[in-house]
């Protein structure tokens, strides 16, 4: 196998609070091919965002990643230097934020924003990064492009903004795109345009690693999928795999709620109790309090990631045909 | 047939931007609650739908049009004279972080309703029912003392709906109750909602943009765009059978959670939203609208009867 784009391997990433160490990612190992689609799914708190973050270096303090690698095109990124760092994000791996009202410079025209990206990573003359910043603004989707050139973001729909944001995070043409739940703010009939357009990114060959809690738009988008709990990966499947033949309590317990929504029955399916406190997780198994088929085992070992068929691995002591990797 | 609770008529909100210009948030909305059900109204954001709901309860007055509770003019009433109704109609809100004080105690937060209103009078008997709305909402009681930032969402958000309930309401408007929760705590309180309206015998007026949760708490669903409805009927009718085109596209813009189904095509909204400062003439979705004609553009489309659905189109009057 050929490098993926992106690998990283057993992350972990802390924060180190008053009341103690938060751990935030534990023991995360994900891959992203070329031009595929990788989706971290799972609810608040879980750590999604953090490993998004911790790729991008971008975790701050009291936040450290603690160990594990993380290479990009096979170059290790965890020892680079910030310095090292700002010439690779934006150009080798950009980022697209859920808010676009607050990611985008208030002051500063929305055109002024994408051309700033070019002319900080290369030395190009004014009037060609202004003809690559039109064309990536218009790559995107942006109606009217020379007129939208010269706007303020406070100008623009909440569409249009995200647009801007992608079209930011694009001008550079990078390898590796990072959307952390890029249509979370957005109304409906704009998140199904944002889906088409990454939709199309990723034809072309960028990759993409998306962040969201809503299994929609995981479905429509995502070639792989992880299932993330309390900072840890709890399965990992393709995306058929994952919706057909869910493995692990938690995620089954996701695809019931959702999918009770579109069903009959009048009381909805739900996951009983809250989400563990990161900074006093359980003994074993961190979803062991609200798991329905708990063990003994569960609340006292912590399961290990294992595989359980082609390239669907499962952490949970309950899971069929199990062999430890 | 049961009764109508709440009546609105030619409902309209203007809200001032300077001494020209004004957003015209509701435009003439007219429609009954009735007494029991579960009124959704759905539509994406700035179409008016929280503007309304805040008019429904008197909680926002008019610009002009009434709102009738149990035959009953509400608007326009002394602050004297509206109090009996305040105690019907109460509000649920969307985000359970902002809307409870951080200083306050679970114990005030809930009696709070109960001593404004004086419906408790000594300390014992707020107490008393301060544990028994916990109960019924699904809160531990040995939680009395607590702030709110000791709880998770979906438990602050069962201390916002039993200070709802507190005084017994007929009417509540619950306002995007779970678009800030997570899956798993959403349908916690979605079924606590049910289970209250069952018991308790309440209507709902639900304010959401989350298609698939309108879906299951609704009977009849009411389609809002840039401040007018565009369709209003029963829920099963309205999702199997959209009339409306804008309903059509905001229907085929729920993402489903089955990727068997991603390659269908999608349909994409062209253009971009209209604004409420400048809406345009006549039908206020033609400049969105694939199947707009010069007729949509010279005269608005009145919101007509076609069977057990109310829609605002030319095409389908037709």
């Amino acid at each position: 196998m050929t490098h993926s784009t992106l690998e990283v391997s057993h992350l972990y990433t802390s924060f180190f609070t008053e009341h103690g160490e938060v751990r935030a990612v534990q023991d995360v190992s994900l891959a992203v091919g070329r031009g595929q689609v990788v989706g971290i799914v799972g609810e608040s708190g879980c750590g999604k965002s953090m490993v998004a973050r911790s790729v991008m270096g971008l975790v701050r303090k009291p936040g450290k990643i603690v160990s594990g690698r993380i290479l990009l095109k096979g170059r290790e990124l965890t020892s680079l230097s910030e310095q090292e760092l700002c010439t690779i994000r934006g150009r080798d791996i950009s980022m697209v934020f859920q808010e676009p009202m607050t990611s985008l410079n208030p002051t500063m025209r929305v055109g002024r924003q994408v051309q700033e990206v070019v002319t900080i990573h290369e030395d190009v003359p004014k009037q060609e990064a202004r003809r690559r910043a039109l064309e990536a603004l218009g790559a995107v989707g942006i109606p009217e492009v020379e007129a939208r050139y010269d706007a303020y973001p406070h100008e623009l729909s909440g569409g249009l903004r995200q647009r801007v944001m992608i079209a930011m995070a694009m001008v550079m043409r990078p390898r590796l795109l990072i959307a952390d739940e890029p249509t979370t703010a957005l109304d409906a009939t704009v998140e199904t345009q944002i889906i088409a357009l990454i939709k199309q990114l990723a034809e072309t060959g960028t990759s993409v690693l998306i962040i969201s809690h809503n299994l929609g738009v995981i479905a429509q988008l995502a070639d792989y999928v992880y299932v993330m709990y309390a900072g840890r990966v709890v399965e990992r499947a393709s995306v058929l795999d994952l919706f057909d033949h869910p493995l692990h309590p938690y995620t089954r317990g996701l695809l019931g709620a959702v999918s009770s929504l579109r069903g009959q029955s009048k009381t909805l399916q739900t996951i009983p109790g809250v989400v563990p406190n990161l900074a006093h997780l359980p003994a074993g198994c961190s979803f062991a309090p609200r798991c329905d088929r708990c063990v003994a085992r569960c609340a006292s070992e912590q399961p290990e990631l294992v595989t359980v068929g082609s390239g669907h691995e499962v952490r949970c002591h309950l899971a069929k045909g199990a062999d430890a990797v | 047939m049961s009764e109508t609770l709440l009546e609105v008529h030619g409902l309209t909100k203007d809200f001032p931007l300077d001494r020209r210009r004004c957003v015209h948030a509701v435009g003439g909305v007219t429609l009954a609650v009735d007494e029991g059900e579960t009124l959704a109204i759905v539509g994406e954001s700035g179409c008016g739908k929280s503007t309304l709901g805040r008019m429904l309860i008197g909680a926002l007055p008019p610009t002009s049009g009434e709102v009738r509770f149990r035959g009953h003019t509400i608007t326009g009433l002394k602050e004297r004279d509206f109090a009996p109704y305040r105690r019907q109609l109460q509000l649920v809100f969307q985000d359970p972080y902002a809307s409870l004080d951080p200083r306050m105690k679970v114990r005030d937060l809930i009696a709070e309703p109960l001593v404004t209103h004086k419906v408790c009078v000594t300390k014992d008997e707020v107490t008393q029912r301060v544990l028994g709305l916990m109960e019924a909402v699904g809160l531990p009681t040995d939680y009395l003392n607590r702030y709110p930032h000791q709880f998770s969402g979906g438990q602050r958000q069962r201390i916002g709906i039993a200070r709802a309930i507190a005084l017994d309401p007929a009417l509540i408007v619950c306002d995007e109750p779970v678009s800030a929760l997570d899956v798993s705590v959403q349908n916690q309180i979605l079924n606590l909602l049910s289970e209250l309206q069952e018991r308790r015998g309440l209507t709902y007026v639900f304010i959401s943009h989350d298609l698939s949760v309108v879906r299951h708490v609704s009977t009849r669903i009411c389609v809002m765009f840039l401040g007018k409805v565009m369709e209003i009927g029963p829920t099963e009718e309205v999702f199997c059978e959209a009339r409306h085109p804008y309903t059509q596209f905001l229907l085929d813009s729920v993402l489903p959670p089955d990727p068997h189904l991603r390659d269908r095509p999608m349909r994409l909204l062209s253009g971009e939203p209209p604004s409420p400062v400048d809406p345009p003439s006549g039908c206020c979705f033609r400049t969105r609208c694939p199947y707009a004609t010069e007729r949509c553009a010279s005269r608005e489309p009145e919101l007509r009867r076609e069977g057990s659905v109310r829609v605002a189109c030319h095409r389908v009057a037709e």
